[in-house]
């Protein structure tokens, strides 16, 4: 746990070596990927395990929404597509697997009363698509679909701000900033979507954002304002901020350090693990950022950290 | 006359019975390679099955009723198969060497590439390492197209274990002691195409996990519904008209070829034991002769993570990330 008052670092416990996502129920336990098949919760105040649930398939990202129900990823492509495990912490128990689902999940939020999940097709015909799965019947339904065309979608959500972010994809060369694809978007963008009909209510371009952008992260939504982690032609890299109401850019970030994911924010402090180019390797590292003074005031390499202050479960 | 004409009734009921006997002997030796064959097989998934998900029970169950003297619980736990999982390490743990990316996106990675890995720690890298006792016992190909900077956790390495064909993450890969990442020097060009389309053609939902066929036969390159890790690179690379499998390696005509060494091998073991039981009759030798020879013609088909780490000219070695000797397990 990041603590971004005393910016220090503390150890509560342990998950999977592939546990990426860690989300916090009402009754305090942290859930994540417990084995490469299991969700697992953790005591944070003993660092015990406190529950195991299977699932049919390895557990990838995950989201927790209302009523203690999480929604897993898979990577595994059945007879009726890949698919998503629902799960209820409460009861312990698996509630049921969504599927038909097209393509491997991109981004995954959850936004009002809904889970929101965006995929790119594995093969042809080479469709984006985004879902939403209504929390309280599971039904899931697709609400847009549009050529690749060399990106993809990112999503992130906060109260009822859904976010989507188109990227390029990494392993082709980065589109110019603002070009247009096949289904007339821009390449890079962040746009605001109605949580019903998924539809553009509010859009902002790349060359609104960062003029320089080559390609973007998923947002952290916080404080009334986006925060865009972004790398520009030239290799440099940094966040825009923007206005959570209007998509207007407030200010633009410089990084000393390479920017993988936004952890979280509080007050004028955010806090960002690093990557791809990680600032003190092996390993990443964790950097405590001063948004008024607009730089990093401590960094902790988390392999350091881990060797220095070992388990003692 | 009468008494020629009896000599020779007799030589030939004598033949008879004799041919008879062979085919009997013949029919029983059949019957009895049949019984090992499957008998071993069986042994061998219930290990795969009883390491990935760390339950012991049905192998247990199996060795309560079939092994009685112990002899098959005594070669299984002096091989370690009961032996407590090992923390898996992270790639990045290892010092020295070079400094593992922290995403597949990186520029050190390119679309098509094989990777290979070896791992004491995840079920994923170790199914094949189970049977083969030295070298890489992963294998998948990446979709780089499919990675992403932002979550080590995307799904871009198309490879197969327990689950069938199936997507593997960054985060996967990286709790292993090595990984070797061989690269497309094919006509192909795979590192500046996008993939996805080529996936279009694999039979993705009905896909099942195996390597070994019930009769102890190698599944083969063409089946659509078994598939094992290194079999995906190489038939993604097939399909498109490469062959990248270095089916010299192995030295499979020469007697003392490198297959030789796979003798140290569970798959080995457990074969010849099973032969040993079912064929109580025969002399020392022809054993080893036949285990041998089914040892061959399983290499001979399988396509194996070694296989594709020294492929010859079509794969390019770029690096070794982690401990290096699977790299030099084959050194002589």
């Amino acid at each position: 746990m990041a603590d971004p008052v005393a910016l220090e670092l503390s150890r509560l416990g342990s998950f999977d070596p592939a546990a990426y996502t860690l989300t916090r129920d009402s009754d305090g336990l942290y859930w994540a990927r417990s084995a490469p098949k299991a969700l697992g919760a953790l005591e944070p105040d003993t660092g015990q395990a406190a529950a195991r649930i299977a699932l049919p398939y390895r557990v990838y990202n995950h989201v927790l929404a209302a009523d203690g129900i999480v929604y897993v990823t898979h990577h595994t492509l059945t007879a009726e597509g890949f698919t998503v495990s629902v799960v209820d912490t409460r009861a312990r128990k698996l509630l049921r697997e969504i599927r038909g689902i097209a393509g491997l999940r991109t981004g995954l939020a959850v936004s009002g009363s809904a889970v929101f999940m965006t995929t790119t097709d594995v093969g042809k015909p080479g469709y984006l698509h985004l879902y939403r799965i209504d929390t309280a019947t599971h039904e899931l339904t697709e609400l847009r679909r549009a050529d690749s065309a060399g990106s993809c979608w990112l999503l992130s959500g906060e109260g009822d701000t859904l976010l989507l972010v188109r990227t390029p994809r990494p392993g082709r060369p980065a589109e110019a900033p603002g070009a247009s694809d096949t289904a007339g978007a821009s390449v890079a963008s962040v746009e605001r979507l109605d949580l019903v009909t998924g539809r553009t209510v509010g859009a902002q371009s790349a060359a609104a954002i960062a003029p320089l952008a080559r390609r973007m992260g998923e947002p952290l939504i916080a404080g009334g304002e986006i925060f865009v982690p972004l790398q520009e032609e030239g290799g440099r890299w940094a966040i825009a901020r923007l206005d959570q109401a209007t998509l207007a850019r407030r200010d633009f970030l410089p990084l000393s350090y390479s920017i993988q994911r936004i952890v979280g924010r509080h007050g004028s402090m955010l806090v960002y693990l690093d990557g791809p180019e990680p600032a003190f390797g092996p390993g990443m590292t964790l950097h405590f950022y001063d948004l008024e003074g607009r730089k990093e005031v401590k960094s902790v390499n988390i392999p350091f950290y881990l060797r220095s202050n070992p388990r003692n479960d | 006359m009468m008494r020629k004409v009896l000599v020779l009734a007799a030589a030939v009921l004598a033949l008879v019975i004799f041919s008879c006997q062979l085919h009997d002997e013949e029919a029983q030796v059949v019957s009895a390679v049949e019984t090992a064959n499957a008998g071993a097989v069986d042994v061998l998934d219930l290990v795969i099955h009883a390491k990935a998900a760390q339950d012991f029970s049905a192998l247990e169950d199996f060795l309560a009723e079939e092994d009685r003297d112990g002899e098959l619980r005594a070669l299984l736990a002096a091989e370690g198969v009961f032996a407590p999982p090992v923390q898996a390490k992270a790639i990045a743990d290892y010092p020295g060497g070079p400094s593992f990316p922290t995403s597949f996106a990186d520029g050190a990675f390119a679309n098509g590439d094989v990777l290979l890995s070896r791992s004491s720690g995840t079920w994923t890298s170790n199914l094949m390492s189970l049977v083969l006792n030295k070298g890489y016992g992963h294998g998948g190909i990446l979709y780089q197209n499919l990675a992403s900077e932002t979550d080590p956790n995307a799904g871009c390495v198309l490879s197969a274990d327990l689950e069938g064909l199936n997507f593997q993450s960054y985060l996967e890969w990286q709790a292993a002691d090595s990984i070797a990442v061989m690269r497309d020097n094919t006509s192909l060009g795979l590192a500046d195409r996008d993939l996805t389309g080529v996936l279009y053609e694999m039979p993705f939902p009905y896909t099942c996990y195996s390597f070994l066929l019930p009769e102890f036969m190698p599944v083969t390159r063409e089946d659509d519904y078994f598939w094992y890790c290194s079999k995906v690179p190489y038939r993604v690379y097939r399909d498109l008209g490469e062959d990248i499998e270095n089916s010299a390696f192995y030295e499979l005509g020469d007697p003392g070829g490198k297959w030789a060494e796979l003798r140290d091998s569970l798959l080995y073991k457990v074969y010849k034991l099973y032969l040993t039981w079912s064929l109580p009759w025969w002399k020392w030798r022809q054993i080893p002769a036949l285990a041998d020879a089914q040892l061959r013609l399983v290499l001979g088909e399988l396509v194996t993570p070694d296989e594709l780490r020294w492929s010859a000219e079509k794969l390019e070695w770029i690096q070794t990330y982690g401990d290096d000797s699977p790299d030099k397990d084959w050194d002589d």
